[in-house]
């Protein structure tokens, strides 16, 4: 088990800025993200590359204590114990196909939603710029959410918030004493791997039902509804005991589609 | 609008309880029921059930796969396999049909009633990974690739009932039928009795499509594995595929694959005299191996029909085995792979909670969870299915 004062979901540009900004505040932050290091990491801040988030673990004050995380290399979920975290992975415009940000697949919103933090009437909208998520996770200037601990920062914040800002207000938040938390990993059990190519086909899928279900015409959305839960149900089943980041993925951003779905059926 | 969708579910994980070995599988738990319906005790889960059923009477049909856990299993009206269960919910009269089992079978019962009934799956997330290993976009990009090597007219689709509609549709459309594993020997020759020449394209489990074709003699060199991930021609070539028997596509039961041979061996040698039954998506190894092999159906039978005293190893899902072993005391009954065996994760997402869900919505005239295929996968997947029900 890890212990860390602060970490940042997402080496986003947002997420490196939020860094920065908070170690600047005195505070120690780690940074997490599913894919390679970017190569433009200023030195001084420590990546932890291939480490992707799957839950933000709750404490019993309704605060954080902690994230749940697969690691790529040790093919293994690890928990890394944290009483602050900045979630900074992008908006969800990757569900579709037309998107500038194909890797923006909703991971944070997923995240803030597990953790019960509150949602804005999430949305995929266009102009002139292109595809973004409109509303998000509830927050304020600092990027505070409901969930004490937790902070967001760029295109999932459902406000503008300044990355500096939300970096030096987490730091402030992680300056307690750590949280107490279990220790518990999970190694994963299945030995099969899915054919290389699996998950480009899956994720082909689901940006097809999107594209013909939700955007722009939004269109029989009960029907997308059904399909987008059986490929979150097919993800589950193949993520359940394989620590695979694209995996993983996949199966997050079903849930990510789930709920911009649920968001458009209340909102009809 | 606030969303409560996983907060509830969150809150419902007593984290530190967890053991390791289960902390993944409760990542996407509970996450589309409502929550209102989550944390309500067994004894309240089980009183509402009862009431809604009264009032909903024979208006609504229960049907409840074997692979189905306890909680769920007891409402049954009726109980079976894939194809057993589609034709229940073909020859009743019910408005509303409860599938509890996973939403290929669900849309299944939907297209053997012409889309005239309210067709409802508990949990829209419980899918079949093995369905979703044929997705159409690939299948009909090798269906390019295949005609281009041999002519469309000796080309027969032979899909398993575990697909959805969509290739359920084309493989009416291609002159093909659907099978299960109790019958997948008879569409064999019902096609190749039709057409001596006719390569048959076995989708999507390749397990339950080789063992057919084992059975029925086709050598091994007259079998080609299609890999649809496998960019160099599915890692095949198109020699070998002009000249096929059977062309079988690369998909798997994640539950049956993890039988190994290794397994039916450990099991001889732990328990003196014990007959191995497996389920047809099993290895081909494995089935070879095995004393006997059949449907679900077949398998229930099997052991219902053994005498007191019989011993049992059951290569399939484990809820089928528990509830076998604990209905016949009187036999040793264990699972083939002990403690490494999967139960079927898309049916676990079905749980009582959900059905009370279903049927209370039904009784306020709310259907939730509704399954209906696209209108226009319903022509091609109707023949598909009777071609069939004519086996």
């Amino acid at each position: 088990m890890r212990e860390e004062e602060l970490i940042i979901v997402g080496a986003s540009a947002t997420g490196i800025a939020c860094a920065l900004a908070a170690q600047r505040a005195g505070a120690r932050p780690l940074i997490l993200d599913k894919g390679a290091v970017p190569v433009d990491v200023p030195p001084g801040l420590r990546v932890l590359s291939g480490a992707m988030v799957l839950d933000i673990i709750p404490g019993a004050r309704g605060d954080v204590t902690g994230v749940l995380f697969a690691d790529a290399d040790a093919r293994e979920t690890r928990v890394a114990r944290t009483g602050a975290i900045i979630v900074a992975t992008g908006g969800a415009s990757g569900l579709l196909s037309d998107a500038a940000e194909p890797e923006a697949v909703g991971d944070g919103l997923v995240l803030a939603t597990r953790a019960g933090a509150a949602v804005e009437g999430p949305r995929l909208e266009e102009d002139e710029h292109g595809i973004h998520l409109a509303g998000g996770v509830v927050c304020d200037r600092d990027g505070r959410t409901s969930v004490e601990g937790l902070f967001v920062a760029g295109d999932l914040a459902a406000r503008h918030v300044d990355a500096d800002a939300v970096g030096a207000a987490a730091a402030g938040a992680a300056a307690g004493p750590l949280p107490d938390l279990g220790a518990f990993a999970h190694r994963s059990t299945i030995d099969t791997p899915l054919p290389k190519g699996f998950l480009d086909v899956k994720f082909q899928r689901l940006r097809d039902v999107m594209d013909a279900h939700y955007h722009p015409r939004r269109v029989d959305m009960p029907r997308a509804n059904l399909l987008i839960r059986q490929l979150k149900g097919e993800g589950n089943e193949y993520a359940r005991a394989r620590v695979d980041i694209d995996v993983l993925s996949f199966e997050m951003a079903c849930e990510a589609a789930a709920i911009l779905l649920a968001a458009a059926i209340q909102g009809q | 609008m606030a969303i409560p969708v996983a907060a509830a579910k969150t809150a419902a994980i007593d984290w530190h309880a967890l053991d390791e070995a289960s902390l993944l599988k409760h990542v996407s738990a509970f996450s589309e029921l409502p929550e209102r319906y989550q944390g309500l005790s067994a004894s309240e889960v089980e009183r509402r059930i009862e009431a809604a059923r009264r009032t909903l009477g024979d208006s609504t049909l229960i049907l409840v796969h074997n692979y189905q856990n306890d909680s769920v299993y007891r409402w049954a009206d009726r109980t079976g396999d894939s194809y057993q269960l589609s034709v229940q919910a073909r020859d009743s009269d019910a408005k509303n049909i409860i599938f509890c089992g996973v939403t290929f079978m669900a849309e299944t019962a939907d297209i053997v009633t012409g889309g005239t009934r309210n067709v409802l799956i508990p949990s829209m997330e419980a899918s079949c990974p093995m369905a979703g290993m044929s997705e159409m976009l690939q299948v009909r990009a090798a269906w390019n690739k295949w005609t281009a090597h041999v002519a469309e007219s000796r080309l027969v689709p032979v899909t398993y009932m575990n697909s959805y509609a969509d290739l359920k549709s084309f493989t009416g459309d291609k002159g093909g039928l659907i099978c299960t594993s109790s019958n997948s020997r008879k569409a064999y020759e019902k096609v190749w009795r039709e057409n001596p020449d006719a390569t048959i394209v076995f989708m999507p489990d390749k397990h339950l499509g080789g063992n057919t074709a084992k059975w029925l003699g086709v050598a091994d060199a007259d079998i080609v594995n299609w890999n649809p991930w496998d960019p160099d021609f599915g890692g095949t070539t198109p020699e070998a595929l002009a000249k096929a028997k059977v062309i079988l596509w690369e998909g798997y039961c994640q539950v049956h694959d993890r039988f190994k041979p290794e397994h039916v061996d450990a099991i001889r040698a732990a328990y003196d005299g014990i007959r191995v039954l497996v389920h047809p998506e099993c290895r081909r190894e494995v089935v070879d191996m095995a004393d006997e092999q059949g449907s679900t159906a077949y398998i229930i039978d099997a052991v219902e029909n053994s005498p007191p005293g019989s011993k049992w190893a059951i290569g399939t899902e484990v809820h089928l085995v528990k509830r076998l072993a604990k209905e016949h005391p009187d036999k040793t009954i264990v699972q083939l792979c002990g403690d490494l065996c999967l139960d079927c994760n898309a049916m676990r997402q079905v749980q009582a909670e959900y059905l009370l869900w279903c049927l209370e919505e039904l009784v306020d005239g709310n259907v939730v969870n509704p399954v209906k295929v696209d209108d226009a996968d319903r022509p091609g997947a109707q023949l598909a299915l009777d071609r069939m029900l004519e086996l």
